[in-house]
């Protein structure tokens, strides 16, 4: 426990009144004397309990990409059975960075509270030691409490809007098709209403019954192939290593919400062909531990389906050899 | 900014100059500035700007001026004068109210204000104006630390505030009984005045109880906790030598009394059968002590103790505040002395007393008689009256008074009597006093007051000092009302409860509470003089300390005000237990803050300063003020 800048004018202030007392005997100040101590004493006795029998609880809401706003929800748990809790900032000083402030949690009771923080970096970051600091009631004494939390939470790679950066993409070439499957007029199945869908596949009468828009889903069942090669080789190139990953990781997202079925495949490590949230996860889990390795081990370009885009690092890159086996080569400083 | 606020910071700043305006002693011209408290809050409310800074610059400036004036002319007192400029600081200030800090500064000012009312006050209407700051104060407080926390919507104070306003009152109450106390305090002096009586100076003018007589201040409040005697003499000290317009006490010699336990033993007697008197006696201009009859032991909070052999009992000094104090007291007369032929002096050119003196003892035989006789004479023949006109040219008042006038108070009757009495050969001397005084049905205690003021005669009649009181009965004056009773039984528990609360007191209450559980140890006393030289040891160490400080922060405004910030960021990091050395370069500053989490704050202070040190070109207002605000913030 530390005292404020205001805590410190206080106990000066305090001690010279304690002076003026003992110097001149007189009751009156002694009176003021021991209103300043009650003062002191009731600002170290309150925020000691009011920091007590407290715990936390994180969650992330949604997923923590870089450079976007992250909001945490931050339960703070009070198990006092009396005395509530007030201006209690949660802080964790480390890797996630963020604080914010629970203005009061009831006794035997707790209180959400969002914290926002903004990460720079992908990874998983772990949560560590939180603080919980308070200078309740007086702001004369700050004091803070240092637990342990577990638990992680994993940061993917920025996603850009790859039709500024590429603007070939949004060619017919690659784009032609928002459904997941080739054009046709087999009917394959009903799903939920995506961004890019046409508004007269939708289902109105399923929709009324499901809450939701639905739309009817027809086509061939041949699927639309997508095949990203992330340059993760050695030598290093830090900050066109980062673009790159950004941009795939925004090509994966892009297309896999178009309906393709994307492949990832990098030095050591090679995602299959797959659609939907769960598969762009799967590629952005990828991505968002991605490291730059020594050799090339992954089996590529063996089959190459569907459309290839090939990230490189620069024009130096090993990997430029297999530019012609692709349809598209990016090169992550020009992004 | 809520409105709650600023009212507490207005209620505060008005509690702190009422609490000096209650003192009296204050220049009402100097007060007037306090009207500007007015408009400065009314602004306020009213979500004004506050007002520019070279209008509060310069009122300061003045005030300041006003100040040397006030000290050097006016009043003259330095300390009068600093309580006046702290009410024209709170109207500059009322006008001057942007930050939670200014608010903060009020509240300062106002406890400050209240120091000094504490030193020049000791009424009831303070313990009132206390118990206003404390609850505003703690609100306040309270307050403003939601306002800078930003949650000051998101909460119910009416609790929290409730709860912790009546904690501190609790808490204050237990640190005011437990704190030690140094009796008499260290070198300080109360600047209470006293009350202006008249009779109990070595010299006392004939005519001076005149205007005393109509005075109801109360001088006195008495608990006796056995039965009340029916006359109620309070014996102060005695006069022997009348020169003709005045009585003298030429008894030079005062003996310093002993005290054996915590009781100054004036006579070696007894005190079981003694009458006990708990007396509470304002600051008056005197250093006599109180009491009925003879005071043959006296418990109270004074070094010392002084009797001049006359039964008198002294003070070392005139104390500046009230004094409580246990008399105990002998109701019989006293043995005279073999030495008291002292008591026979007579004025010359008074012979017409004599002859006089002689028609009323003619038959009279013993001393006893003659006494008596005079005693009535004067009582039935005389008229009580405290209008007198003074006596023509040429003639004694006394003379005047016996056989023109024929009409006087105490002071005639006592002085009459005495000189009678001397006349025919029994030695006498006047005793001044209290006689009487008013039952207060609230709290049981006796009122005196200087309307009680009174002197009589002490007459030596077979060998005992015999008491004669010749005045006949004054009228009775307007009886006080009940309810300015009761606020004086107030009046009486505050004074006996907080303003004379000492030593004594808490080993009572230590006692009270652990008996007869625990048995106390004897508590040390804490006398002035050994803590002298301690206080000025603290007193040179704290203006040493003072002097490092100031002389600390002159070393970095030298740097001016963004290297000066730049060095406090980098003692503030390091104090929070950051690597830096002295080589340590903004850049590394800048990412130790970052690992303590301050990174986006930390790096655009450090981006500023490097702008401002080295970027060739000073920073904007806005950002000098942005510099300023993260500075401030950071921390």
């Amino acid at each position: 426990m530390r005292p404020t800048k205001e805590g410190i004018r206080f106990l000066l202030a305090t001690l010279l009144i304690a002076v003026a007392a003992f110097n001149t005997g007189n009751n009156l100040i002694f009176l003021i004397l021991a209103m300043m101590l009650s003062m002191i004493l009731l600002s170290v006795v309150i925020l000691r309990y009011n920091l007590k029998s407290l715990t936390l609880a994180f969650s992330v809401a949604q997923p923590v990409f870089v450079k976007n706003r992250a909001v945490f929800k931050v339960s703070l748990s009070n198990k006092k059975k009396l005395m509530p809790s007030y201006s209690i900032h949660v802080t964790i000083p480390k890797g996630i960075a963020g604080q914010c402030v629970v203005p009061y949690v009831p006794p035997l009771s707790h209180t959400i509270t969002d914290m926002e923080s903004t990460f720079t970096k992908r990874g998983i970051y772990r949560y560590g030691d939180f603080t919980f600091e308070s200078t309740f009631p007086f702001s004369l004494f700050r004091k803070n409490i240092k637990a342990h939390l577990g638990g992680e939470v994993i940061v993917y790679p920025e996603i850009k809007e790859i039709d500024e950066l590429i603007p070939e993409l949004t060619k017919t070439d690659y784009t032609a098709h928002t459904t997941r499957h080739a054009p046709g007029d087999e009917f394959l199945t009903i799903r939920e209403f995506r961004y890019g869908d046409s508004v007269r596949r939708i289902q109105w009468k399923t929709s009324a019954k499901t809450g939701k828009l639905m739309v009817k889903d027809t086509g061939t069942d041949e699927p639309r192939l997508l095949t990203i090669i992330l340059d993760n080789i050695k030598p290093l190139h830090a900050e066109s290593f980062e673009k790159a990953v950004s941009f795939a990781a925004s090509l994966a997202d892009r297309f896999i919400r178009l309906g393709f079925f994307v492949r990832l495949i990098t030095c050591k490590k090679l995602i299959p062909f797959g659609s939907g949230l769960e598969h762009l996860f799967k590629i952005l889990d990828a991505l968002a531990v991605i490291d730059e390795d020594d050799t090339w081990e992954c089996p590529m370009m063996d089959e190459m389906h569907g459309t290839g885009v090939l990230i490189l690092k620069s024009d130096e890159s090993a990997l430029k050899k297999a530019a012609p086996a692709c349809s598209m080569v990016v090169y992550a400083p020009d992004l | 900014m809520p409105r709650i606020y600023k009212v507490l910071t207005a209620l505060l700043a008005v509690t702190g100059c009422a609490g000096l305006f209650i003192t009296g002693p204050l220049n009402p011209v100097m007060l007037i500035p306090a009207l500007g408290l007015i408009p400065g809050y009314i602004r306020l409310w009213k979500d004004m700007p506050p007002a520019q800074k070279w209008i509060v610059n310069s009122l300061s400036v003045s005030a300041l001026f006003l100040f040397a004036f006030d000290a050097l002319i006016v009043t003259g007192d330095f300390f009068i004068a600093v309580a006046h400029l702290t009410i024209v600081f709170q109207a500059i200030k009322s006008f001057d109210l942007k930050e939670p800090w200014d608010h903060l500064q009020v509240y300062f000012m106002s406890l400050l204000q209240l120091i000094i009312a504490s030193e020049l006050t000791r009424s009831i209407v303070f313990g009132a104006v206390f118990i206003i700051f404390l609850i505003a104060l703690v609100t306040a407080m309270v307050i403003s630390h939601f306002l800078k926390e930003g949650t000051y919507r998101k909460i119910k104070l009416k609790m929290p505030v409730t709860v912790i306003s009546i904690l501190t009152l609790l808490t204050t109450g237990m640190f005011f009984i437990s704190a030690p106390r140094v009796k008499g305090g260290i070198v300080g002096k109360s600047r209470v005045t006293g009350i202006k009586t008249a009779g109990f100076s070595e010299k006392v003018a004939f005519g001076s109880f005149g205007e005393v007589k109509l005075d109801s201040t109360i001088v006195m409040r008495v608990e006796m906790p056995e039965k009340t005697p029916a006359q109620l003499y309070w014996r102060g000290m005695t006069l022997d030598y009348f020169d003709g317009t005045s009585w003298l006490d030429t008894i030079k010699k005062r003996d310093r009394v002993s005290k054996y336990e915590n009781i100054f033993v004036i006579l070696p007697v007894s005190l079981d059968n003694a009458t006990v008197q708990k007396i509470f006696i304002e600051p008056i201009d005197s250093d006599v002590i109180f009491g009925l009859g003879s005071i043959v032991g006296i418990e109270i909070d004074l070094r010392a103790m002084f009797t001049d052999g006359s039964g008198a009992v002294f003070a070392p000094e005139k104390s500046p505040k009230r004094l409580a104090y246990t008399a105990y007291s002998v109701l019989e007369e006293q043995p005279a002395s073999d030495n008291i032929s002292d008591y026979l002096q007579f004025p010359s050119k008074l012979e017409k007393i004599g002859k006089f003196t002689d028609e009323i003892t003619k038959n009279s035989k013993t001393g006893i008689e003659k006494a008596s006789k005079i005693e009535n004479y004067l009582k039935t023949n005389y008229k009580y009256s405290l209008k007198t006109a003074p006596p023509a040219a040429g003639t004694n008042p006394i003379e005047n008074f016996l056989f023109n006038s024929k009409a006087g108070y105490c002071e005639h009757y006592a002085t009459a009597m005495a000189l009678m009495l001397r006349r025919a050969g029994i030695p006498s001397r006047i005793v001044t006093g209290f006689a009487g005084g008013e039952k207060n049905k609230y709290g049981g205690y006796i009122i005196v007051r200087q309307s009680d003021a009174h002197s009589w005669v002490e007459a030596v009649i077979d060998r005992r000092w015999k008491r004669f009181d010749p005045t006949p009965p004054a009228p009775q004056f307007k009886m006080p009302s009940l309810p300015s009773l009761y606020i004086d039984s107030l009046r009486l528990k505050w004074y006996r409860y907080v303003v004379n609360f000492n030593s004594s007191d808490q080993k009572n209450l230590i006692s009270y509470i652990s008996m007869p559980f625990v048995k106390i140890p004897k508590i040390p006393e804490i006398r002035i003089d050994g803590l002298k030289a301690v206080f000025y040891i603290f007193l040179i160490a704290g203006f040493m300390a003072i002097t490092i400080f100031l002389l600390s922060r002159i070393k970095i405004r030298r740097y001016g005000f963004v290297t000066a910030d730049y060095m406090r960021f980098r003692r503030y990091l390091k104090r929070k237990g950051a690597k830096i050395t002295a080589s340590s370069t903004p850049s590394d500053i800048a990412e130790e803050a970052s690992k303590l989490g301050m990174s986006e704050k930390a790096f655009e202070f450090i981006r500023l300063y490097e702008m401002a040190r080295f970027g060739g070109k000073e920073l904007s207002s806005d950002q000098k003020e942005r510099y300023k605000s993260i500075n401030k913030n950071i921390r």
